[in-house]
């Protein structure tokens, strides 16, 4: 982390805020408390106030996220094709809620609004990996797999 | 001779067509070429493994064989789409080409025989060279004919990631045009003249826009595109991107010379990772061709591109919310006036323009105004991408020309028989509304919030299309819930109205806890609040979301009033969508105790031993009607 702190330029300008937000997530997969505290004393910047700024949008976590990043889509062609059922599923399955990660640090659940494959809806998405046309057996396949 | 060379040869010197890479130089070779139409969305469909397995079958049997990747014709429901050009014989295109189908495919079509029929997309007709018997022409297929594809190609045979064959089709011809031949104040009237209006949703006029940008003689200017598309259930962005980066490059330019503007910024939404991909190595290119950068061709004109990658927030496609990200604060809309135009991007003047309205505009000014006003219909010129999606057919990425009616778009886009069954249209995501059957004769133009004509609402294009099997109460719920999660909080109308509005679908798409009058007169209540609230958003919120926001359900309830009764009253939900209106349980004396149901309840919310009655837990229950598909002896009820 002190490694990249020392890499930013002296003087870090407001809208080059969220540009080393996203690099640092990138790198280390997600905004570190610390970080946080030691950047704004680099930028001058209130730790509150870019916590706020990075609280606002949903590509940022505070958290560590899991080794499998489990995304279903929750977009409108995956919803009228009955991917709340495969939502519902899930969470009943693994008691994870959008945004949550399993104890043992294996899987994160993160809804997304969509992936963009709506022909062949619903999809979800582990890592890299997509799964489309996802029936609930399908999911109780892929949850089965991640276990 | 470097790239800088070649592009001033071309695009200054010689009045002859691009000659050095000639469009069909890979139709031409005398090798079988294989076109990879690769997008995000034959991504997920598959392609890539298609993809490695050709090259698999092409090392195991040592053939000479190119492959070429380019961009995706937009029609998903064929994904993944690879085209076969053999020497002598035209290209054929095969759908739905699976990984584990490419060596039998392969084999069959190298040899000059036709695979199954099933692969058969379509195959695009020359003279030139023999024709596959009994396949289609391309441009003979419904799904192609009902569009108009003015700012995209019908099919890209060619890389959408090299300049020099994005020179072959005019590319950068109307940049070069607008540096030699015409002032800024030019350009902006061409744009006037051509009545273009935004793509985006607002449907403001860009030259106006463009116009007040440049009387402003506050320096410097910003132009900027933006694609942070999250509207659920629309890609058009995306696919235009990914189909042509150098397209958007050269109405980026063009713009920013309009308005005097020396840095052109694209904001594109961080999860579009193979757009970015594609639009770093375009940018990188153009940079390298000489024509963007400092003094461009020795015309004194400075001109910088620059990619800003969206950490993703719906509002952010609101032009002063997106400023405000770009600024690095929250992304917050502004209440306007002073518009962008006047004060946008660190208080200077700046333009916010939509992926597919800069995609207009490259054309527009090569060709003229008056060629843009060809197509389209009074007041809603050219054409307008639809993301088609839902019960349909044949979902995918559809331009329409404006004027079209939504008959015609879904008698194309379904077969015969699911016309019929459809309910309703969805046009616009969350700032859209439904349309019903009856009013399918209208046609898609742009509507004006004063001058209302009709109940379209184009919002970023998504089309969805209904049928029996869904319920409007769900689908309102489910765009207010996506609304609830968006709002940017800034404003009362639009933070409190979405959540209260959301509060009172959800009661009454859910069993009440008890049978009291008070739940009663509640759920009853509900309707008419939904209508006042609704207007009262319109008219107080600050920005698009929160005013369009409650036309989803101001159409629902002018079109399915039936059907928000039934919830209420009846406790009921024809499609069968509103789960928590019904409630499981086993009726003792028809149960045998089988264990059937058990087994097939992901919920473990089925209680009892063996060959005695089960039970239902309800608390546990996700009423996935598992147990009800399952059961042999019809002892499970719906209530």
């Amino acid at each position: 982390m002190e490694e990249f702190l020392n890499k930013l330029p002296t003087s870090v300008s407001k809208t080059e805020l969220l540009r080393i937000l996203q690099e640092f997530q990138d790198k280390y997969g997600y905004l570190d408390n610390d970080f946080i505290h030691e950047l704004s004393k680099k930028i001058g910047i209130q730790p509150g106030k870019i916590f706020g700024i990075a609280s606002f949008y949903s590509q940022f976590r505070f958290k560590p996220s899991g080794k499998y990043i489990v995304n279903l889509c929750s977009g409108v062609a995956c919803h009228i094709n009955s991917s709340e059922n495969l939502i519902n599923v899930f969470t009943k399955l693994t008691g994870l809620k959008d945004g949550e990660t399993s104890a043992d640090g294996k899987i994160t659940l993160e809804l997304v609004p969509c992936l963009g494959g709506c022909a062949n809806s619903p999809v979800v998405k582990v890592n890299d990996k997509y799964y489309t046309k996802v029936t609930k057996a399908d999911l109780l396949k892929i949850i089965q797999e991640l276990k | 001779m470097t790239l800088k060379d070649i592009t001033y040869n071309y695009l200054f010197k010689s009045t002859e067509l691009f000659e050095l890479n000639k469009l069909n130089r890979d139709v031409n070779l005398d090798i079988p070429v294989v076109f990879a139409f690769r997008s995000t969305c034959s991504i997920i469909a598959g392609i890539d493994d298609t993809i490695s397995y050709i090259e698999k079958y092409i090392n195991e049997n040592s053939i000479n064989i190119k492959i070429v990747e380019t961009s995706c014709p937009g029609l998903c429901s064929f994904d993944p789409v690879i085209g076969v050009k053999i020497p002598g014989r035209t290209l054929i295109l095969l759908k739905n080409l699976y990984y584990y189908e490419v060596f039998s495919v392969f084999d069959s079509i190298l040899n000059h025989f036709l695979p199954d029929t099933k692969f058969l997309l379509a195959q695009i007709y020359d003279q030139k060279y023999n024709s596959w018997p009994e396949v289609p022409d391309f441009f003979s297929l419904k799904q192609v004919k009902i569009q108009k594809r003015n700012i995209l190609e019908p099919i890209k045979t060619y890389s959408p990631i090299s300049i020099t064959d994005y020179f072959a089709k005019n590319g950068f011809k109307g940049f070069a045009k607008v540096l030699t031949k015409l002032t800024p104040s030019e350009v902006c009237s061409i744009i006037e003249n051509s009545e273009l209006k935004g793509r985006g949703g607002g449907g403001f006029f860009t030259g106006k826009k463009w116009r007040k940008a440049l009387e402003n003689n506050n320096n410097p200017k910003y132009f900027i595109c933006n694609a942070d598309e999250s509207d659920p259930g629309s890609v058009a962005g995306r696919i235009l991107i990914e189909t042509d980066p150098f397209k958007l490059i050269e109405g980026m330019l063009i713009g920013a010379y309009a308005i005097n503007a020396s840095k052109a910024i694209i904001y594109v939404r961080n999860t579009y990772k193979l757009a970015i991909e594609r639009l770093k190595k375009a940018i990188e290119q153009t940079k390298s061709a000489g024509l963007s950068g400092d003094d461009i061709f020795g015309s004194g004109i400075n001109l910088s591109i620059e990619i800003v990658t969206g950490p993703v927030a719906y509002v952010c496609g609101e032009e002063t919310a997106l400023i405000s990200s770009l600024e690095g604060s929250r992304g917050m809309p502004k209440p306007k006036p002073p518009y962008p135009s006047d004060k946008g991007f660190l208080e200077k003047p700046t333009i916010v323009n939509n992926v597919e309205t800069i995609f207009n505009i490259p054309s527009i000014i090569l060709y003229g105004a008056e060629s843009f006003k060809q197509t389209g219909i009074k007041e809603s010129f050219g054409t307008k991408l639809f993301t088609i999606s839902g019960k349909v057919d044949y979902p995918g990425v559809y331009e329409i020309e404006l004027g079209t009616s939504i008959a015609d778009v879904l008698s194309a886009v379904c077969d015969d028989e699911s016309v019929n069954s459809i309910k309703a249209v969805h046009i616009g995501g969350p700032s859209g509304g439904f349309i019903h059957p009856d009013k399918f004769y209208e046609k898609l133009v742009f509507n004006d919030s004063k001058n209302k004509s009709n109940d379209i609402w184009f919002g970023a294009g998504s089309f969805v299309v209904l049928n029996k099997s869904n319920c409007i109460v769900d689908v309102c719920k489910y765009f207010l819930d996506f609304d609830v999660n968006e709002s940017c909080g800034k404003c009362i109308p639009c933070r409190e109205g979405t959540r209260v509005l959301y509060d009172i679908l959800k009661r009454i798409s859910e069993r009440p806890p008890t049978n009291s009058k008070h739940e009663t007169l509640q759920r009853f209540k509900g309707v008419t609040q939904l209508e006042e609230i609704a207007v009262v958003m319109q008219e107080t919120s600050l920005c698009g979301l929160g005013q369009n926001a409650p036309i989803t359900i101001i159409t629902g309830l002018k079109y399915f009033r039936d059907e928000f009764e039934e919830h209420i009253y009846e406790k009921k939900c024809d499609a069968g969508v509103c789960r928590d209106l019904k409630l499981y349980n086993i009726n003792i004396d028809n149960c045998v105790g089988c264990g059937l149901c058990v087994k097939r309840c992901p919920a473990d919310a089925i209680i009892g031993s063996l060959h005695t009655a089960h039970f239902i837990v309800q608390e546990r229950c996700i009423k996935c009607g598992n147990c009800f598909k399952a059961c042999k002896f019809n002892a499970v009820n719906i209530i």
